[in-house]
């Protein structure tokens, strides 16, 4: 899992899958609106990090067994969960997909919360040694 | 890219379209907070500015972009007063570690003495003397 922005309120941290389909969702956006997509998903995810939450259900949106999709107009979804790091307030990203091209898959928030429970017992123990 | 602050450096314009980007999800944020906190609704928000349900939902999720005076007429229909400010971004190179030693010593040289919760105020000399 590695940091990806430390905000005031909440860091953001990426798993490798994470990153690995970050790329791989991004790619698949048109040439002429790639940039503008990855830098709508880039700044509201600073604004989640300075504030913590995104009230609009078009930027955030709960996806069900406490898992978000942080979302762009293109289709862009972050998907991730809330919890606490090295004793910290954190949103962990599981994996982004684009919805319009990448046919929705329907296990999205269930490979979302398998993610989450695989590495919980890790979370656990590094918020006990602090 | 690692980091948000590595791909956004990366290119000028990504830095100006992640600017774009936060401030029209900051807006949105800010509006629906109001909304909240008043435990009102977007069909009383459009009622109050004579506009349609979905010009309030264009606004909400960032679709539309929003004049000054447009912002300006929500946040009167809100009850709220607009405000824009222009905080200057911290360059790292700003901040340097406190080194409490050195702080000590130099408040020591002023004859200041530190207030302590418990029993009252104790000198800098036994502070560092600790």
């Amino acid at each position: 899992m590695v940091e990806y922005e430390a905000g005031a309120h909440t860091t953001i941290w990426r798993m490798p899958e994470a990153i690995e389909t970050w790329g791989a969702a991004v790619a698949l956006v048109d040439d002429a609106k790639r940039d503008a997509q990855e830098a709508q998903l880039v700044g509201r995810l600073q604004l989640l990090a300075e504030r913590g939450r995104l009230r609009s259900p078009d930027m955030m949106n709960p996806e069900g067994d406490q898992i978000y999709a942080v979302k762009t107009k293109e289709g862009l979804r972050a998907y991730g969960w809330f919890t606490r790091v090295q004793s910290k307030r954190a949103f962990v990203i599981s994996h982004v997909i684009l919805k319009k091209k990448q046919k929705l898959d329907p296990a999205d928030r269930i490979r979302a919360s398998n993610c989450r429970d695989a590495i919980s017992g890790t979370l656990q123990a590094t918020n006990g040694r602090n | 890219m690692a980091t948000m602050k590595e791909w956004i450096e990366a290119s000028p314009s990504r830095k100006n379209l992640v600017a774009q980007e936060r401030l029209i999800a900051l807006v949105a944020e800010q509006i629906y907070a109001a909304i909240e906190d008043d435990e009102s609704s977007k069909a009383a928000l459009a009622k109050a500015l004579g506009k349609s349900k979905a010009f309030v939902t264009q606004i909400l999720s960032g679709t539309r972009n929003l004049t000054l005076r447009t912002v300006a007429d929500i946040a009167t229909a809100l009850g709220r007063t607009p405000q824009f400010e222009l905080p200057r971004e911290h360059a790292e190179s700003d901040w340097q570690p406190l080194q409490v030693a050195s702080f000590v010593q130099l408040r020591s040289r002023a004859g200041v003495r530190f207030p302590c919760p418990n029993d009252g105020e104790v000198a800098a000399d036994e502070l560092r003397a600790a």
